[in-house]
């Protein structure tokens, strides 16, 4: 067979998969968005009003409202993910058998459904009958009588713990491959030279993973601005709309108030913040590499 | 990777200069077992919570007479996990089976051949998955309509394969460009065809890879929860959505969520424990690419 021929021969399944179900959404998305359409009142695409659904979320409360619930949940979950994962890496990248055990479930909280975790931490956070309230009572009994889901900024704080909960493990992991893949000698020759361990945790082992964590902080951020099922199953977006951050606001308006035009324009809205966060990371990312 | 040298290596190091030996080691021990708890608490609470009787159900309490007939409720006909079930189990055959014939072959050709725009192509793929995919939930809920495909496992298997094509693209390629190429020439030189060579010299090479993005794609479709959310509501329910339906009027039934959440999670559990040292590899070097 033609080799030239050959190799798009290969690609175009995938490609024409790709269009249909990635590419030819997304336009007609953005041509939903330049329209005014509420599902409630007609089942055909209204008025072509052009940016006026972008425009007016400017205007909208309940946008920069969820645009806070964003900024908030979103660096919180991943200085929270990043900093635990170091951590929780650096004590199990050892080479002990127990530790060993430990990395090989380590993957297990990954594979739990995020919704069923959603629903599971909603009933131990509950006041009446949740273990977690008898946890962190018996420890902290000033906490004892929190009904974490019930406040806007507790139900913040139980969001966020969830999330990281979910995303913990697997980053975890990635740094302690980092971490057991890194040469020995050099930690063998800040030894000799007398470096205490905080100094060669931060002069050398941080240094020399920096490229991990920024990947790590590019997936953990593109996850979280898109974080959803624990948000549907744990709050809700409440109490009052304290955890209806964006991709779920975009939910609401498109599936509860079934204003689908304004919903896709948030929806672009979303995806711009989301390309400029990975563009920032990305070119840290590649200055990192030119001065290696 | 020599192991045994590194583990010497790793035994001398030990003593001295890893990084928190300064701090007591009792107190590095009792950090590794609250981590172990924050992370597994959770799960062994559900799975313990399925088998408590409904009076027990909710108590925190941990002494009681084990039962199974939360199990058996949860495949009665008020439920009717079994259906759900089938729905998860086809959705994710279908499209795993589609998705991994198709990137394979994608991947073939954008690890092997020149192509003009590779690096383009490659990010475009990767860069439709940037996007918050409620954007694309949206023409789908009326494409959907307009066709008779809400509430179809179709419909479903139609939105998850732009989920999982471009994952399984990166990850397949990542494991294909580290094979040398000259296994392939080769065989071409001996005669054999191009699909061939892909077939039974490639494939069974590139393995470890496909295994990788298959455990992935099958843990994003098993546990997908958005699109079966709004493009579903009875039929075509997969088995995340369907817990919901324990939440009744009543209040929720938890015992019996826990069950069938346990039945649901068991077989992504399973495969991860099966492929985890691929899986991370696969993940970390696929994203460092």
């Amino acid at each position: 067979m033609n080799n030239r021929l050959f190799k798009y021969i290969l690609l175009i399944p995938a490609f024409i998969l790709l269009a249909l179900t990635t590419i030819y959404p997304l336009l007609r998305s953005f041509w939903i968005s330049l329209h005014e359409w509420d599902l409630k009142e007609s089942a055909e695409m209204g008025q072509f009003v052009g940016v006026n659904n972008y425009i007016s979320a400017f205007s909208d409360y309940q946008f920069w409202n969820a645009l806070q619930a964003t900024l908030i949940f979103t660096v919180s979950t991943v200085i929270a993910t990043i900093v635990l994962s170091i951590f929780v890496a650096l004590l199990l990248s050892k080479d002990k058998k127990h530790l060993s055990f430990i990395r090989a479930v380590l993957i297990i909280p990954f594979a739990v459904s995020p919704a069923l975790i959603g629903y599971s931490w909603r009933f131990m956070l509950n006041p009446d009958y949740g273990l977690f309230d008898k946890i962190i009572g018996f420890f902290i009994p000033a906490l004892s009588d929190v009904v974490w889901l019930s406040h806007e900024s507790t139900a913040m704080i139980a969001l966020v713990s969830v999330v990281v909960w979910i995303f913990m493990p697997f980053i975890s992991l990635m740094f302690i491959s980092a971490l057991m893949g890194m040469p020995k000698e050099v930690f063998e020759a800040a030894k000799v030279d007398g470096a205490s361990s905080l100094q060669t945790l931060f002069r050398i082992t941080l240094p020399m993973l920096q490229p991990i964590i920024l990947i790590a902080a590019i997936l953990t951020t593109m996850f979280t601005l898109k974080a959803f099922d624990p948000i549907v199953t744990l709050t809700q977006g409440g109490p009052g709309s304290s955890t209806s951050v964006l991709n779920f606001f975009i939910y609401k308006t498109g599936f509860r108030f079934f204003d689908l035009g304004y919903s896709a324009a948030l929806g672009y809205i979303l995806a711009g913040i989301t390309i400029i966060v990975v563009i920032v990371y990305m070119r840290r990312l590649v200055k990192g590499d030119q001065w290696n | 990777m020599n192991t045994r040298t590194n583990l010497v290596q790793q035994k001398k190091l030990d003593g001295k200069s890893t990084i928190l030996n300064k701090l007591p080691s009792l107190l590095e021990n009792i950090s590794v077992i609250l981590i172990v708890l924050f992370l597994f608490v959770p799960i062994f609470w559900i799975f313990l919570t399925s088998i408590k009787p409904y009076e027990e159900a909710f108590t925190t309490s941990v002494i009681f007479q084990p039962t199974f007939e939360n199990y058996m409720a949860v495949f009665s006909s008020s439920f009717d996990l079994g259906k759900y079930y089938s729905n998860s189990t086809i959705v994710v055959i279908v499209t795993l089976l589609i998705t991994l014939v198709v990137s394979i072959l994608a991947s073939y050709s954008l690890s092997r051949f020149n192509i003009p725009g590779k690096q383009i192509i490659m990010f475009t793929i990767l860069a439709t998955q940037f996007i918050p995919l409620i954007i694309n939930v949206i023409p789908y809920f009326v494409i959907f309509r307009n066709w008779g495909l809400l509430d179809t496992t179709l419909g479903l298997i139609i939105v998850n394969l732009g989920h999982t094509i471009p994952y399984a693209i990166w990850l397949i390629k990542g494991f294909m460009d580290r094979i040398p190429i000259d296994i392939e020439e080769q065989a071409s030189i001996d005669g054999a065809g191009r699909l061939r060579i892909i077939w039974s010299i490639l494939l069974p090479l590139a393995k470890p890879g496909i295994i990788t993005a298959s455990v992935f794609c099958f843990v994003i479709i098993w546990n997908e929860f958005m699109f079966s959310l709004i493009l579903t509501n009875q039929e075509a329910v997969t088995l995340p959505v369907a817990l919901q339906f324990f939440i009744g009027e009543e209040g929720v039934i938890w015992n019996q969520m826990a069950a069938a959440g346990t039945l649901f999670v068991l077989p992504t559990v399973i495969f991860m424990l099966l492929v985890r040292k691929q899986f991370v590899q696969g993940m970390t070097s696929g994203s460092i690419k």
